[in-house]
C-alpha cells in the first residue's frame, strides 16, 4: 500500500504543479468574464430567453459569415444547415447561474466586432492544444500546428446565448493524439489461451507479449492497427476502432512446400565449447529464399521510417530493394547462395531458414538488427553498405536466445552504427552449425525407473519429497525446440509438481495437510493409482521471518549471452522488490575469483541493491568453490536466528575452474547444511546447463532449484511463488508407505527415483531429505496391482527348488490399503516429527476421480512415455490428451493448456 | 495576507480593477482544474469564464477571505461537474480478471506529466472520481452529492480506477524497461 499511496501523492503533486502554470488565453477569457460582469452591472433585465434565442440564430448566421470571410468561403452553407448542438448540458442552467442568462443582446453587439477576432483565437487555441497534448514534446512540428489550424477552419464556431463558444466538429479536434489502453485475449482455434504471443502496434512498433492467460494490455490510438504474431500461427491484424476489449483467434499456419527454393547452407563459425561438427546435413538444413506473395502486397511504399533502431539515423536509410541485402548475406556468410523467384525490381524476398527446429511450419525467421527485433519488411530499408556483419542462427541456439520467435531461425545483423555494447552482444552470439544441442554437454543423472515390487518382499517404500520443477521447464524447452527429450532429463515427480492443484490447506499444528486419492491407472489395464499429496501451509507476508539472503552470481564469460546474465539481473530485481526492511541482501560474484559486490543491505534500500545488480558484468572463468565459500561465510556472519538464511546461486552450471568434480563441491555444501543456511540454485541459459550439478547441490545443501528459461519463469518462481521458493516451512521431509499385501499384489512408485531412501533412513534424523516451502504442494503417485488382478506386472510366484513357498497370512486390517507415515523437521530444529495416515481400500473409477487426479495422471503418463517406460502397455497419445483435457478445469495460469499443447507437439 | 483581504473586499464592491487582479491570481489554477474535468478544450474556457462570473457575483458570500482558493476551486469544480453529470449514469465496471502485473505498483520512473497522462487514460467516470478523491481530496460523501451517485458507487469506482491505474503504471514501467534493455 505504501507504494500506491506514494503514487497518489505524486499524482497530486503533479497536478498541483501543473496548476501553477499559466495558460494561453488568459487575457481573452478575462475579457469574457469582464463583459459578463459589466453587462450585468449596467444593463436592466429583459425577457431574454426569447430574445436570446433570436439572438443566437442571428449570431450563428453572423458568425457563419464572419468565419467564411476569414477562412473558407465555401463553408457557408454547411454552417447554416448544420444542426446546432444547443442542448441544456452545455449551457449553465442552475439557479445560481440564472443571472448569466440575461443580457445577450448587447453582448451580441459587442461581440460582432470581436467575433472575428475570436475565430483567430480559436485557431490559436487549437494549435496550442495540439502542442499541449503532445506532452512528450516529440515532433510538434510547425506543419502539424498549421494542419490543426486548417482543420479548425472547417468547423463552425457558433456563439450561444451566453456568447460562449460551441464547436460542431468536436470529434476532429478533441480526439487528436489520444493514446488509449487496449486490452484483449488471444486464443487458438481450440479456444486455449496463447501466452507469449507478440502484440505489436504497427504504426509505432511498440509491442508486448500476452501473459499466461493470453491476455495483453497495450497503448495505442484508435485507428491504429495491432499485429499479432506467434510461431506456428498465421499473423493476425486488427484495426482498433474503440476501446472495447479484443478477442483474437489465431489460426495455425500450414506449410506450403511448393513455394520454396532450397539452397545449401554451411556456417563455418564454430562454437569452441562443443565438439567438432559433423559434415553438413542434407537438404533439411537450409536457408531458402522465397518470394512470398503476401509480403509483396503488404509492403513497398513504406517510408524509410525505421523507428526501432535508435542508432541508425533515418536519413541514412535508403529505400533499397531487398535483393541487395540478400547479396550482402551472400557475400558475408560463407556458403550462402541466394536467389529469388521473381525478377521484378523491388519485389520483397523473404529468407527462409529451415532446420530441425521448425516444428510448426511457420516460415518467417526472426530478424535482429543491432539487438532489436524487427520484421522482414524493415530489412529492405537497410543500406547494405551500412551492414557490418550478419550471423544466422538456427534451431536450439536460436530459440534459446529468442524463445519461440526464433523457432524458424534468427538472422542477426550488426550495422556499422552499432555501439560497443551492441557489438559486444553481437560478438557473444555463437552459432552452432547444422546440429541441435548435443545433450552430452548437459549432464543428467542417469537412473532406472522403479520396478514393480511385492509388499511381501519389500514391505516399505521410503523416499524424500521433492518440490523442484526444473525438469518440467527443461522438457518444455526441448519440445519447443523440436528436439527429442533426453530420457534422463525426465523426472516425473518434477513434472507433477510443476502444476498447481486444489488441495485443502492444513489446519492443524502440522505445517502441511495430507490428501490421498485412489483410482484407476489408464496405462495398464486393471491397475490402480494411489495419489498422495502434501499441501504446505500459507504464511502471510508480514509474518514471514526476516531473511538473510546472499546472492551468489556466476559472472564468468559464459554468462554473457542474452538469456543468462541479463535475465539473472531481471530475476534478482523481482526478488528485491519483495524484500522488506528487516530482510538483508548481499551480492557475491564468482568468476576467476570471487568478490563481495554488495555487503548485506536492508531490503528497504532497493535502489542501492538494484544498482549493484545492474553493474554486474561478466568475464573470466568460473571458480565456483571460492564463491561458495565466500557466500556462505557472509551468510553465517549475518545469520538471523529463527530467520530465513539462504544462499541463492544464479548460474548456467558451468563450473569449469577449480573444484569441478561433483563430489567435492557437494561435500563443501553438505557441510554448510549444518549451519542451517539453505540453498537455492537457479539455472539460466542452456547448452551449458549442468542439471545434475544443480540438483545435487541443492539437494545436498538443504534447498531447492529451478531452471529459469524466460522472464515468465522468473516471475513464476521468484514473484508469484516467492514465498514457497524462499521460505521453508519444513525440512528433511520423508515419506514411508507400507502396503497391505491382502489388497496389493505389487506396487511401484512413479518418479522419485533419485530420491529413494533406505527403509531405515526414515527414522534416522541424520539422513537428509527435501524441504517444503510456504504454500508448496508435493504429489506422488504409486501404481498398484490389486490382488486378484491378472497382470504381467503382478506378483511373480516362482517354482522354487530349495524353498517351500508358504501361503502368507494377512493381517486383520482387512479394509486398509496402506499406511503412510511422514517425518519432517521444523526449519530451525534438528528433531523430526512424525505423522501417520491410514488409507482405506476404496477406489473410484477414473471418470469419477477428481479433475486434478485426471490431469496429474495425464502428466505422469506423458512422463512415462517420454522415458520410454517399459512398464506401461497403453501409450496412445490421443488417450493421453483426452485425459489431460478432462483436467483443464483448474487451469488458473494456462499451464495445463500449455501442457496439452506440448503433448501434441511431441513425437 | 492583508493584501489579499483588501483585494477581496474591493471585489465585493465590484471594483473592476480588483476583479481583474483577483482573476489574474486565480485563473491559472482554475483553468487547469477545468481542464482536468472537461474533456473538450472548447468547454474549458467557457466553463472557466462562467466560473469566474459565479465567483465574482457570489463573492459577497465569502466570509473568510483566506479561503478564497479553496472556495473558488470548489465553485469551479461544481460548475464543471454539472456539465458532465450525464456521464455518471453509466459507469465503467471492470471485470476484475487477474493481471500478470504484480500486486505492487512498479517503481515507476515516470515524469509528472506522464503520470497525469496515465491518469487521463482511465475510463471516464471513474477517472473523474479518482481525480476528485486523490487530487482534490473530496470525501466519498462529497463526491456522491456532487455527482448524484451513491457513496458506495464512489468507493467502488475509486477502486476500479486504482486497479486500472496499477495496470497502466506497470505497463509503462515494463515497456520502459524493455525499451531500455533493448537499447543495450
Amino acid at each position: 500500500m505504501n507504494k500506491q499511496d506514494k503514487l497518489y501523492q505524486e499524482i497530486k503533486n503533479a497536478a498541483e504543479k501543473q496548476e501553477r502554470q499559466t495558460f494561453q488565453n488568459k487575457n481573452e477569457v478575462w475579457k469574457n468574464v469582464s463583459d459578463k460582469l459589466n453587462h450585468k452591472k449596467s444593463r436592466p433585465m429583459f425577457p431574454f430567453k426569447i430574445i436570446g434565442a433570436a439572438a443566437v440564430v442571428a449570431i450563428i448566421i453572423f458568425a457563419g459569415f464572419q468565419l467564411n470571410q476569414v477562412e473558407n468561403p465555401f463553408q457557408q452553407n454547411e454552417i447554416i444547415n448544420r444542426e446546432i448542438p444547443f442542448n441544456e448540458n452545455e449551457i449553465i442552467t442552475s439557479s445560481e447561474d440564472d443571472e448569466i442568462e440575461e443580457s445577450t443582446e448587447t453582448d451580441f453587439d459587442k461581440s460582432n466586432g470581436s467575433l472575428k477576432k475570436k475565430s483567430d483565437e480559436v485557431m490559436l487555441l487549437d494549435a496550442d492544444k495540439a502542442a499541449e497534448s503532445k506532452v512528450d514534446s516529440d515532433a510538434t512540428t510547425e506543419e502539424s500546428l498549421l494542419e490543426d489550424a486548417n482543420e479548425m477552419s472547417t468547423s463552425a464556431k457558433i456563439a450561444t446565448k451566453h456568447d460562449t463558444i460551441v464547436y460542431t466538429k468536436r470529434a476532429a479536434i478533441s480526439s487528436k493524439i489520444q493514446a488509449k489502453l487496449i486490452e484483449g485475449n488471444v486464443v487458438d482455434t481450440d479456444g486455449f489461451n496463447l501466452p507469449g504471443v507478440n502484440v505489436q502496434v504497427i504504426e509505432t512498433n511498440k509491442g508486448v507479449q500476452t501473459d499466461y492467460n493470453g491476455n495483453f494490455s497495450i497503448t495505442a490510438e484508435i485507428g491504429q492497427t495491432l499485429e499479432f504474431s506467434f510461431s506456428g500461427f498465421k499473423k493476425e491484424k486488427f484495426k482498433i476502432e474503440n476501446t472495447q476489449p479484443l478477442k483474437i483467434i489465431m489460426q495455425p499456419k500450414l506449410v506450403n512446400p511448393n513455394q520454396d527454393i532450397v539452397f545449401n547452407y554451411d556456417n563455418k563459425e564454430k562454437d569452441k565449447t562443443l565438439p567438432a561438427p559433423p559434415p553438413p546435413a542434407p537438404a533439411s538444413e537450409v536457408i531458402e529464399v522465397v518470394e512470398d506473395e503476401e509480403e509483396v502486397e503488404e509492403k513497398i511504399i513504406e517510408s524509410a521510417e525505421y523507428s526501432l533502431n535508435e542508432i541508425v539515423e533515418e536519413e541514412e536509410i535508403e529505400d533499397v530493394p531487398f535483393a541487395s541485402v540478400s547479396k550482402t548475406l551472400q557475400g558475408r556468410t560463407a556458403g550462402v547462395a541466394i536467389s529469388s523467384n521473381s525478377g521484378a525490381p523491388g519485389a520483397t524476398n523473404n529468407i527462409r531458414i529451415r532446420g530441425v527446429g521448425s516444428i510448426s511450419g511457420s516460415q518467417e525467421p526472426l530478424y535482429i538488427i543491432d539487438g532489436k527485433p524487427t520484421n522482414g519488411n524493415k530489412i529492405k530499408g537497410i543500406d547494405p553498405e551500412k551492414i557490418n556483419s550478419i550471423k544466422v542462427l538456427k534451431n536450439a541456439n536460436a530459440t534459446a536466445l529468442y524463445g519461440s520467435k526464433g523457432a524458424n531461425g534468427v538472422i542477426i545483423i550488426l550495422t556499422k552504427n552499432a555501439n560497443t555494447e551492441q557489438k559486444k552482444t553481437f560478438d557473444s552470439i555463437v552459432s552452432i552449425p547444422n546440429q541441435p544441442i548435443i545433450p552430452n554437454n548437459e549432464d543428467y543423472e542417469t537412473y532406472k525407473e522403479n520396478p514393480f515390487t511385492s509388499p511381501l518382499s519389500d514391505a516399505l517404500s521410503t523416499f524424500s519429497i521433492d518440490v523442484d520443477r526444473a525438469a518440467y521447464t527443461n522438457i518444455r524447452r526441448f519440445i519447443n525446440n523440436g528436439q527429442e527429450v533426453p530420457k534422463d532429463a525426465v523426472r516425473i515427480e518434477e513434472m507433477l509438481n510443476f502444476f498447481e492443484y486444489d488441495y485443502n490447506k492444513p489446519n492443524s499444528r502440522h505445517p502441511f495437510a495430507i490428501h490421498t486419492e485412489y483410482s484407476e491407472a489408464p496405462w495398464n489395464k486393471g491397475h490402480k493409482l494411489l495419489r498422495i499429496a502434501l499441501q504446505g501451509k500459507d504464511i502471510p507476508m508480514e509474518e514471514l521471518p526476516a531473511s538473510n539472503l546472499v546472492f551468489l552470481i556466476d559472472v564468468s564469460g559464459s554468462m554473457n549471452s542474452q538469456n543468462k546474465l541479463p535475465l539473472v539481473k531481471k530475476s534478482l530485481n523481482l526478488l528485491v522488490e519483495q524484500m522488506r526492511k528487516k530482510d538483508k541482501i548481499a551480492l557475491v560474484t564468482y568468476a576467476g575469483n570471487s568478490q563481495v559486490v554488495l555487503e548485506p543491505t536492508s531490503g528497504s534500500e532497493k535502489t542501492k541493491i538494484k544498482n549493484a545488480i545492474e553493474n554486474l558484468t561478466s568475464g573470466g572463468g568460473t571458480h565456483a568453490s571460492q564463491g561458495v565459500e565466500t557466500a556462505y561465510q557472509l551468510a553465517e556472519e549475518n545469520f538471523i536466528k529463527d530467520g530465513n538464511n539462504r544462499v541463492i546461486v544464479a548460474t548456467d552450471g558451468d563450473f569449469n575452474i577449480g573444484v569441478t568434480k561433483n563430489e567435492s563441491l557437494e561435500e563443501l555444501i553438505a557441510k554448510k547444511r549444518e549451519t542451517n543456511i539453505f540453498l537455492t540454485c537457479l539455472g539460466f541459459g542452456m547448452g551449458n546447463y549442468k542439471d545434475s550439478k544443480m540438483q545435487s547441490l541443492s539437494q545436498k545443501g538443504n534447498g531447492n532449484s529451478a531452471y529459469i528459461d524466460s522472464y515468465q519463469e522468473a516471475q513464476k518462481f521468484l514473484e508469484r511463488e516467492f514465498k514457497g521458493s524462499l521460505y521453508a516451512i519444513a525440512k528433511d521431509v520423508k515419506i514411508q508407505i507400507e502396503f497391505n499385501p491382502k489388497h496389493v499384489q505389487s506396487y511401484r512408485l512413479i518418479g522419485y527415483e533419485t530420491r529413494m531412501l533406505k527403509a531405515r533412513d526414515f527414522d534416522d534424523d541424520t539422513k537428509d531429505a527435501g524441504e517444503i516451502g510456504v504454500n508448496h504442494q508435493v504429489t506422488a503417485l504409486y501404481e498398484v496391482v490389486p490382488r486378484g488382478v491378472d497382470s504381467p506386472f503382478g506378483e511373480f510366484k516362482p517354482d522354487l527348488k530349495y524353498q517351500k513357498v508358504e501361503q502368507p497370512s494377512f493381517e486383520n486390517n482387512s479394509d486398509e490399503l496402506a499406511t503412510v507415515k511422514f517425518r519432517y523437521k521444523p526449519p530451525t530444529s534438528d528433531k523430526s516429527i512424525k505423522m501417520e495416515r491410514v488409507i482405506k481400500n476404496e477406489s473410484t473409477s477414473l471418470e469419477k476421480s477428481s479433475s486434478d487426479f485426471k490431469f496429474a495422471t495425464a502428466v505422469a503418463w506423458f512422463g512415462l512415455k517420454l522415458r520410454d517406460s517399459q512398464l506401461i502397455t497403453i501409450t496412445e497419445k490421443e488417450e493421453l490428451i483426452k485425459l489431460a483435457k478432462q483436467g483443464l478445469a483448474n487451469d488458473k495460469e494456462g499451464y495445463r493448456a500449455e501442457f496439452v499443447r506440448l503433448v501434441k507437439l511431441s513425437e | 495576507m492583508a493584501e489579499l483581504n483588501n483585494l477581496i473586499a474591493a471585489c465585493k464592491k465590484n471594483k473592476p480593477s480588483a476583479q481583474k487582479s483577483l482573476y489574474n491570481q486565480l485563473a491559472d489554477q482554475l483553468y487547469w482544474t477545468c481542464k482536468r474535468y472537461l474533456k473538450h478544450e472548447e468547454d474549458v474556457e467557457e466553463a472557466l469564464a462562467d466560473s469566474f462570473y459565479i465567483i465574482f457575483t457570489k463573492i459577497k458570500q465569502l466570509k473568510n477571505p483566506e479561503a478564497i482558493y479553496t472556495w473558488s476551486k470548489r465553485i469551479t469544480i461544481n460548475h464543471c461537474l454539472k456539465r458532465i453529470k450525464k456521464e455518471f449514469t453509466h459507469l465503467y465496471i471492470e471485470d476484475m480478471k487477474t493481471h500478470p502485473a504484480t500486486d505492487e505498483v512498479a517503481e515507476a520512473k515516470l515524469g509528472e506529466l506522464q503520470l497525469l497522462e496515465l491518469v487521463d487514460q482511465l475510463p471516464e467516470g471513474c477517472q473523474t472520481i479518482f481525480k476528485l478523491f486523490v487530487i482534490e481530496g473530496y470525501t466519498h460523501k462529497d463526491i456522491a452529492q456532487l455527482l448524484e451517485i451513491s457513496a458506495g458507487t464512489s468507493k467502488s469506482q475509486l477502486n476500479v480506477a486504482k486497479t486500472k491505474l496499477k495496470t497502466l503504471v506497470n505497463l509503462y514501467y515494463y515497456q520502459n524497461e524493455k525499451e531500455n534493455e533493448q537499447a543495450g
